[in-house]
């Protein structure tokens, strides 16, 4: 299929940007994006926005950020699907366009976490999985993380240090990326020393969050030939929420779903694709993520991570620019980040971190420990 | 003081948090020596333990050894001296736990350490007049004392609770009861204030002893008995010392009283002291045993029982908790922890 | 504050009530509108015995707000014996020693509290079963 049109990228660097309000940030990769489409200017504008408003801050963030670029009469909305509001935001202009009621939406996706207190951005994401039954009882993501990869540990027979190649992988990656947060490889002695979360889950295996942004121009298809960067396949699927289902089943069957439709409509398997831009909030998400999407069978996700298979020049490279581990984890702006990350690589603009020859990309973007899915096939 | 229906125990349960310190410990902190005379362990609340969910164990306990429906239940009142809020009432949180509610009394009741007693009497009235077929009765206490302070040496926790009914219904029925009190200012605490003050020696003569002494005799002459009638005599615990030597002065034996202190091995857990005594000599009765129960609160007064133990106590206390099993349980703590664990440590 | 909202969870939180189904005859915790099954509306209240088995634990030492002074905790999923999984703090063992596939049984703590002036949440932790 082809659904959109690239046509303008913009990013920030993620991290910790003191002086930049979370308008701000939409300000700077949105009006990046815009800057490249120059000549088109987009009738509505999308933001992606997980903790904006819990944490107190802008509300109703796209109609600000439409103003503060400029665009006026703009039809605006805000999207919050926790860590996956990013990639709906993307969805929701795609429905635009295709429904036919803009020819041009800008998509942002920005997050500002460094404003409050790490205990309150932990309860705040806590609200993404049960806001009574589990943040109400002390379990946050990183806790139902750790529930989880117990398990993962126990189910599958595997040494809880292997989750390190994940991590490493995310690293060695972010180090080649100037606008990474944490851009520096990884050494195993410092993954197995990193002070613990919630045993077995270490800071290590978490995704630091930060702040940061990104935005594309998304254009209806041209009927001209066009070296834009197509969106070839999206879906977005909710399924099974609570670390329950999680922990227990030890897979993510709203990321397969989403993954395997969106492969269909872009005409392609996984094994096709070049670049897997995938939602490793954690090491213990990473790996179901890279089994959900079928880079690996169950409970290999670590060893093929070990032998290499995701490091770029690798079997199925992943997590390019460093993920949202070592990338850094925007949140509400992963999404967008990510398809920003995949076009670059097909536009063969990926610098220190190009696959080469990267044909497709597939980007993928989990909310709410994995129970909400959005997947997109660039082309 | 007797009701006009004859009134006895169907069940009881005590709950004891499994967290000790040592009074050396406290000794060790305070005063530099770390050996004190008269060495206590004392029980600490966890973190996340206060007066309702001790209570709430206590009942659970409770209602597990009478088996029968909480919703036959009219009354559930706890006395405490340690609520969790000063104002809303601790005992709807347990009766809702135990799934008493809404056609039942719940309040708290005040009395210092003897809240608890107070609410075995009133429920007793209530069940006796039969305007109750059941009404449960208990103390809890997370007990308070400034950091340091003598009473720092004996204050413990834990909650005991008792369901009353139908003498015939009853594996203990009740004698008799007096209450002896007066308006004695020995030890309180001043609303708003997080520590209680007392008067040292005053809570000894005038205090514990003068009111102890009276509700018992006045007890034991109304129902005609002697000391030597009753198998056990359990008193309220200040300190492991007091019960002992208020028995001594009464005429009872050590035999009668000793086995029962158990502040020795949980501290003072003030409403319920006297009631986790009694539940210990239950848990060690046979039917027909006597057993007296003597509480002190001060401000002040004292409340005293006597029940006699019926043959149904056989097929009912294994389907409860015996005390013994808290009271062998122990982690021990430092100070430090002691602190966290109890608020003594003011963070932001 | 958060008074009303606490108030609506008391009694799965007090006393594990969760929803039958009427018509499949669905075990859910916690209370349902519509049954997770059949998608039946005829649910009515159902309270759970409170005994179950630990599927996993983890060992919380960085906790989220509102919790820290609890911390260390052991954070669980507890599968209860009609079926639900549950996920709940431990309570009456040390971290270390909490583990998947211990037996445990319903008891009542405080779960958290809304500053110093608003109401306490009391809730269900889980406790070795026979603990005492």
């Amino acid at each position: 299929m082809h659904l959109a049109d690239i046509i303008g990228i913009g990013r920030t660097a993620a991290g910790e940007h003191w002086r930049r309000s979370l308008v701000d940030l939409c300000v700077e990769a949105g009006g990046a994006a815009l800057d490249e489409a120059r000549g088109t200017t987009p009738t509505a504008v999308i933001v992606g926005n997980a903790l904006g408003g819990v944490l107190g801050d802008q509300q109703n963030l796209a109609l600000y950020a439409a103003s503060r670029l400029g665009l006026e009469r703009v039809e605006t909305h805000t999207v919050a699907d926790d860590e996956a509001s990013g990639g709906s935001a993307v969805r929701v202009a795609l429905a635009l366009l295709a429904a036919g009621l803009h020819e041009r939406v800008l998509v942002i996706g920005a997050e500002k976490t460094t404003d409050a207190l790490p205990d309150g951005v932990e309860a705040a994401r806590a609200k993404g999985l049960d806001a009574v039954r589990e943040a109400g009882f002390g379990m946050g993501p990183s806790v139902g993380a750790a529930l989880a990869m117990r398990r993962y540990i126990d189910e599958h027979r595997v040494d809880r240090d292997l989750f390190y190649h994940l991590a490493a992988t995310a690293h060695a990656h972010a180090a080649l990326n100037p606008l990474a947060f944490l851009s520096w490889p990884l050494p195993e002695e410092q993954y197995r020393c990193s002070p613990v979360v919630a045993e077995p889950f270490t800071v290590c295996d978490g995704a630091p969050l930060c702040d940061g942004a990104a935005a594309v121009v998304l254009a209806r298809p041209s009927q001209r030939a066009s070296s834009a960067i197509r969106i070839a396949g999206s879906s977005a699927v909710s399924c099974r929420p609570g670390i329950a289902g999680l922990a227990v089943d030890l897979s993510l069957p709203a990321a397969e779903r989403s993954a395997a439709a969106a492969l269909s409509q872009a005409g392609l398997a996984a094994r096709d694709v070049s670049v897997f831009e995938l939602h490793d909030s954690s090491t213990l998400m990473a790996a179901l993520s890279v089994e959900a999407v079928g880079l690996a069978p169950r409970g290999k996700a670590l060893d093929f991570a070990a032998r290499g298979g995701l490091r770029i020049g690798g079997e199925r490279p992943a997590l390019t620019f460093g993920g949202l581990k070592a990338r850094g984890h925007v949140m509400g702006a992963a999404g967008v980040c990510q398809i920003a990350e995949g076009a670059l690589q097909l536009r063969g603009e990926a610098g220190t971190n190009q696959v080469a020859g990267a044909k497709s990309a597939l980007v993928q973007c989990l909310g709410s420990l994995g129970a909400t899915a959005v997947t997109h096939v660039l082309a | 003081m007797k009701p006009d229906r004859t009134v006895g125990i169907i069940g009881y349960g005590g709950y004891v948090p499994r967290y000790r310190i040592d009074s050396a410990e406290i000794d060790r902190v305070w005063k530099g020596s770390g050996q004190p005379r008269g060495r206590t362990v004392m029980a600490v609340p966890g973190p996340d333990e206060d007066t309702a969910t001790m209570a709430i164990a206590a009942a659970r306990n409770a209602m597990a050894m009478a088996g029968i429906d909480p919703s036959l239940l009219r009354a559930v009142w706890f006395g405490t001296e340690s609520k969790p809020y000063a104002v809303k009432p601790t005992s709807t949180i347990v009766a809702d736990a135990i799934g008493a509610l809404p056609e039942a009394s719940a309040a708290d009741w005040e009395f210092a350490c003897k809240p608890g007693t107070e609410a075995m009497q009133a429920a007793a009235a209530m069940v006796g007049s039969g305007m109750a077929r059941y009404a449960m009765c208990g103390g809890a206490d997370t007990a308070q004392s400034r950091p340091g302070d003598a009473l720092e040496y004996n204050t413990g926790a834990g909650g005991a609770a008792f369901v009353l009914g139908p003498a015939d219904e009853s594996l203990a029925a009740l004698e008799a009861s007096t209450s002896y009190v007066t308006n004695t200012p020995d030890f309180f605490r001043r609303e708003g204030r997080s520590y209680p003050s007392h008067g040292h020696r005053f809570t000894g003569e005038p205090a514990y002893f003068r009111h102890i002494r009276a509700s018992v005799t006045r007890l034991l002459d109304e129902l005609g008995l002697a000391p030597s009638d009753f198998k056990a005599a359990v008193f309220h615990q200040p300190n492991p010392q007091f019960p002992v030597r208020v028995a001594r002065e009464l005429g009872f034996s050590r035999e009668q009283a000793e086995p029962y202190v158990v502040s020795a091995r949980m501290g003072n857990a003030y409403s319920a002291s006297a009631l986790l005594g009694f539940a210990c000599a239950l848990d060690d009765a046979a039917p027909g045993d006597r057993i007296l129960l003597a509480s002190y609160g001060s401000g002040a007064g004292s409340d005293a029982f006597s029940f006699t133990v019926t043959e149904r106590i056989a097929e009912r206390r294994p389907r409860g908790v015996p005390i013994e099993r808290y009271l062998s349980q122990s982690r021990p703590v430092d100070y430090a922890l002691y602190a966290r664990y109890r608020g003594k440590l003011r963070v932001m | 504050m958060d008074i009303a909202r606490s108030w609506r969870q008391q009694d799965s939180n007090l006393r594990l009530v969760g929803s039958r189904c009427r018509v499949c005859e669905a075990l859910v915790f916690p209370q349902r509108l519509r049954c997770p099954s059949c998608g039946g509306a005829d649910l009515a209240d159902h309270a759970f015995q409170g005994g179950g088995t630990t599927v996993s634990v983890a060992t919380v030492r960085e906790a989220p707000r509102g919790f820290a002074g609890q911390v260390p905790y052991a954070a669980a999923l507890v599968r209860l014996d009609e079926g639900p999984v549950v996920a709940a703090m431990l309570a009456d063992v040390e971290p270390e020693e909490a583990c998947p596939g211990m037996r445990v049984s319903m008891i009542t703590r405080r779960i958290r509290q809304d500053g110093d002036d608003g109401p306490i949440v009391y809730g269900y932790k889980f406790a070795p079963e026979g603990s005492p």
